[in-house]
């Protein structure tokens, strides 16, 4: 009873304890509940986080840009090469001189002998492993290439040169490294610098908190982060960059589960590809190898102790380190990486004081390594984005290769700039230029030229720029007729007088030429040298307005054009790309070949998803071509153009045409020789006057960047049904004995003058005095050689004999 | 005119027109028996000179070389038949450009004959195999401009004429 007693006064008294409880002690009941709950939603929480880790790790981790590479420079005996060029080309290309080159990426030179140790490269076509070679120069030639041990290369490719990027709209570039391509003391540089612990801890490291809450309490501000490469990790790679308490616990939790389900290795390698190391306008540099190519212009396995030092101690603050920017402080930050790593014994106390000895190792302007050549990149995009999609080219690690040539892509820049400059008195008062090359045979578009300032990514006058062209339209109007052989040839006499004629919408139109005279009767392909306006319209009026459109078609022309006489004196628009890919078909000797940026395109694992070979198609005869490519020769020897000769030499037969348009608005010059065409414009963006012809503006930038290349010179005609005569100037007549004012041109056979001039004596009238063909031009050439040579022999035995 | 006639004229034009030559300045109305003698000789020493190549006075496009023992590929053949003014660099694409294409591998083979094009872009030869892989691929008309393209660059007959059976196959 009484324990009963004590039993129930014991329950009372807790009753009564338990009523009279204080507000502020919670059941033990709510407490479970509530532990339930939190543990509940922590799991919750943490099952999120796992599945955000997880997801986001195991899958496709960055959308990677595509990468865009020029032509690779290819070597082989007896090419034309400046050995400068070269030089500047490998220097470009990261290639670092050195005594002896004893691993990829180095060089020598002395004097006209180069040794390299080319990289290794994934072609196309295939791997190319590193390979030391020696190349002898003898003047701009190559002489002699071979290995360093002697044996023979027939030809061999340098690593191409990277162009640039297809980049996302957030333009994050980074290139992917793996980890057995890191080297080794990057890593151990990166670990003792930002987690000596990285080995031993778990994700987060209690050791490196208390030593930077110690440095911070003492600092009274935060001054050092006590994160782990794990936290770095996940913070740049899942969170914010907020520095709040429950972001420090969300990233905390997040460091371990990334540890729990991953091998330290893969973390690094993340990491290393994931870390911010640098901007370059709206572009931010990821990963090492990437900022390995933006700072050192050369792939990561390449790179010295000292610039390995100099990347890990950007990682802190890749703008506050900026080596370009601030060089002493990025050296200092460098300088101190090196010394660390000798404390903690991964390298010695010697190396770190050698590595300490060598500059930072930057190249010096960032933009010839990442969108030097935006007007180029974008021809590349259009031509592409006729076959891909944008998202596969921003974010699938496309390799895509171009027919960009460095060296020519770089002479085309410096030419545009220069002249462009002079012809702008000195100074930068709204003077443009664009230019566009092409190799004339083959359509390969080897330099594209935006705009007088090349590297700046504004508007691309090469392709957007649509201005008329004045008398480049002219060649079109002339082969209509040259088509026609039984009613126009070269020596065809035509009318240079003035004409009226009513335009479509009612308007009389008066052609006048430049200099304001009319020519009297002028043969047909001295019309065309001269670019003669009258001449040149009496001659599309009586071909027709609806032949010369056919033949602009069949050149290339894309657009539609409306029949009005002035086309006929080019009072059309066309950008410089469009008047390039109509100039190639006459460069091509008739043949339509389309203009080709892309070589290839390989997916991110090297496989070939497209290739872009020759196209050709039959457009013109190539005999009527080859007779417009003879008066537009005549063009650059007697004609508007023959200013080009001032600087190239007069050996190199060349081809071209001038345009300007009404009241000097547009300066055009379009031209080629054997192996390259090129397309000049200069102008004002906003249309108004250049004070330049084509002649005076254009053609200068033209013959300045043709006199850089060593040009190939236009062969005689290679049509079989192609005859030359001698021709009276004056009459358009067979010339002869008598006459003083002769020319020797070319005919389609059947097509010749059947009557004599009148200056030719009548008694050396035998038959029509045909000069030859190609094949006996050449032999004849070959003949007066030898004749010379026995008329020495022979005078020298004759007086012997005396 | 052919190759054979063209040698000829060669041989023999050099030698009278040095003779006129000398007829001109020296002995134009005194044509005695030591200018006989020595025109003569010299017509005989012309003949044989013209066997000669001289070298640098050629266009670059193919020449004909005497080929001493048939080879049985057409293609290692036709590769040397034409190899006269080759680079090497040339030659050595285009071989591993066709062994390319007969092992399987186009875009290998295309991207061989493109490197071979831009070093040589007016060789019959490279065109003929650029077609031929065209043909390989199934786009024949593309191998037809091809063709037609290296026909216009090339006179050498045997090239000229596989040029045209491969037109003919695919007409």
């Amino acid at each position: 009873m009484t324990k009963k007693t004590s039993s129930l006064k014991s329950k009372r008294s807790s009753q009564g304890q338990k009523r009279r409880r204080p507000w502020w002690r919670p059941s033990s009941r709510l407490l479970g509940t509530l532990a339930l709950g939190g543990a509940i939603i922590f799991i919750v929480w943490l099952g999120h986080l796992n599945d955000v880790v997880t997801k986001t790790f195991n899958g496709k981790k960055w959308a990677i840009p595509a990468k865009v590479y020029a032509q690779p420079v290819e070597l082989y005996e007896g090419m034309s090469l400046d050995p400068d060029q070269l030089h500047e080309q490998l220097h470009r290309q990261g290639y670092q001189p050195v005594e002896r080159p004893d691993s990829p990426g180095l060089f020598s030179r002395n004097g006209n002998t180069f040794e390299i140790y080319v990289r290794g490269f994934q072609f196309p076509d295939g791997t190319r492993n590193a390979v030391k070679l020696r190349a002898t120069f003898s003047g701009n030639h190559l002489q002699r290439l071979t290995t360093t041990d002697g044996k023979n290369i027939p030809v061999i490719r340098l690593d191409p040169q990277l162009m640039g990027g297809i980049y996302p709209a957030s333009f994050e570039d980074r290139t992917l490294a793996r980890l057995p391509d890191v080297p080794e003391t990057l890593l151990e540089a990166l670990v003792t610098v930002e987690d000596r612990d990285f080995y031993e801890h778990w994700g987060i490291s209690p050791k490196g908190i208390a030593r930077a809450m110690a440095v911070n309490i003492k600092a009274g501000a935060i001054v050092q982060g006590g994160s782990t490469l794990t936290q770095q990790l996940v913070k740049n790679f899942y969170l914010s960059n907020q520095r709040t308490f429950a972001r420090k616990i969300e990233e905390a939790f997040m460091s371990l589960l990334l540890e729990w389900h991953h091998t330290k290795d893969e973390i690094l390698e993340t990491y290393l590809n994931e870390v911010y190391l640098g901007q370059q306008g709206r572009r931010s540099v990821n990963g090492f190898a990437l900022a390995s190519e933006f700072y050192f212009a050369r792939p990561l396995s390449e790179l010295n102790l000292a610039r390995q030092a100099l990347l890990v101690a950007m990682v802190k603050g890749p703008s506050w380190y900026n080596p370009r920017r601030y060089p002493e402080r990025a050296k200092a930050r460098r300088d101190l990486v090196l010394d660390m790593m000798a404390d903690q014994g991964t390298i010695s106390q010697v190396d770190a004081d050698k590595a300490k000895g060598y500059p930072l190792g930057v190249v010096s302007t960032e933009r010839l390594h990442a969108n030097a050549f935006p007007a180029y990149i974008d021809l590349v995009k259009r031509q592409l984005r006729q076959d891909y999609d944008n998202a596969d080219l921003t974010s699938e690690g496309l390799r895509i290769f171009t027919h960009m040539n460095p060296i020519v892509q770089q002479q085309a820049q410096a030419s545009v700039s220069r002249l462009t400059k002079q012809l702008d008195g000195g100074k930068d008062t709204g003077l443009e230029a664009a230019m566009v090359v092409t190799s004339a045979r083959t359509g390969e578009v080897q330099a594209v030229v935006g705009g007088r300032d090349a590297g700046f990514a504004g508007f691309n006058r090469a392709l957007d720029a649509n201005r008329p062209i004045g008398s480049l339209v002219k060649p079109a109007v002339y082969l209509t007729a040259l088509l026609q052989p039984e009613r126009y040839t070269l020596a065809t006499p035509l009318s240079d007088e003035s004409l009226t004629l009513t335009e479509s919408n009612g308007k009389d139109w008066s052609p006048q030429n430049y200099d304001k005279k009319s020519h009297g009767e002028v043969p047909l392909y001295m019309a065309l040298a001269k670019s003669y306006n009258q001449a040149t319209a009496r001659l599309g009026i009586d071909v027709g307005l609806s032949s010369v459109i056919e033949t602009l078609k069949d050149m290339g022309m894309v657009r539609n054009v409306a029949k009005y006489p002035s086309l006929l004196l080019g009072s059309i628009d066309f950008s410089p790309i469009e008047v390039a890919a109509m100039y190639q078909t006459l460069a091509s000797g008739g043949y339509r070949v389309p203009l080709r940026a892309i070589d290839a395109v390989l997916d991110a694992y090297g496989q070939p998803l497209t290739q872009y070979s020759l196209s050709v198609e039959e457009a013109f005869p190539a005999s009527s071509v080859e007779l417009v490519n003879h008066a537009m020769q005549t063009t650059m020897s007697e004609g508007t153009g023959k200013a080009a000769y001032q600087k190239i030499p007069l050996s190199i037969k060349v081809a071209g045409k001038t345009g300007t348009t009404d009241e000097l608005r547009d300066s055009w010059f379009a031209g080629f020789s054997a192996d390259t065409l090129a397309v000049t414009w200069l102008g004002r963006d906003d249309n108004t006057a250049t004070r330049y012809t084509g002649s005076s503006g254009a053609l200068r930038i033209w013959s300045d960047f043709m006199s850089q290349r060593p040009l190939q010179s236009l062969e005689p005609p290679l049509s079989s049904d192609i005859a030359f005569y001698d021709i009276d100037r004056t009459t358009g007549m067979l010339g002869g004995t008598g006459c003083r004012n002769e020319i020797t041109l070319p005919f389609i056979k059947g097509s010749e003058p059947l009557q004599y001039a009148p200056c030719v004596v009548r008694s050396q009238v035998v038959s029509r005095p045909q000069v030859q063909d190609r094949q006996d031009r050449q032999d004849r050439s070959v003949l007066i050689d030898d004749a010379v040579e026995l008329i020495k022999t022979f005078k020298a035995v004759w007086d012997w004999m005396k | 005119m052919n190759v054979k006639n063209s040698l000829r004229s060669r041989a023999i034009l050099p030698v009278v027109v040095g003779c006129f030559g000398v007829m001109d300045v020296n002995v134009r109305k005194q044509l005695d028996v030591r200018l006989l003698v020595l025109c003569l000789s010299a017509l005989i020493l012309g003949g044989c000179s013209s066997q000669q190549r001289v070298p640098g006075v050629y266009p670059s496009y193919d020449t004909v070389t005497t080929v001493q023992k048939p080879i049985q590929d057409k293609y290692a053949y036709l590769e040397k038949v034409t190899s006269a003014r080759r680079p090497m660099a040339t030659a050595v694409l285009l071989n591993e450009g066709r062994m390319a294409w007969q092992g399987g591998d186009i875009n290998g083979a295309l991207q061989k004959l493109s490197r071979a094009l831009r070093i040589s872009p007016q060789d019959g030869l490279v065109y003929y195999y650029l077609a031929t892989v065209r043909h390989v691929e199934g786009d024949n008309g593309e191998a037809a401009s091809l063709a037609r393209r290296g026909l216009y660059f090339t006179r050498q007959p045997v090239l000229r004429e596989h040029l045209e059976q491969l037109l003919d196959s695919l007409n």
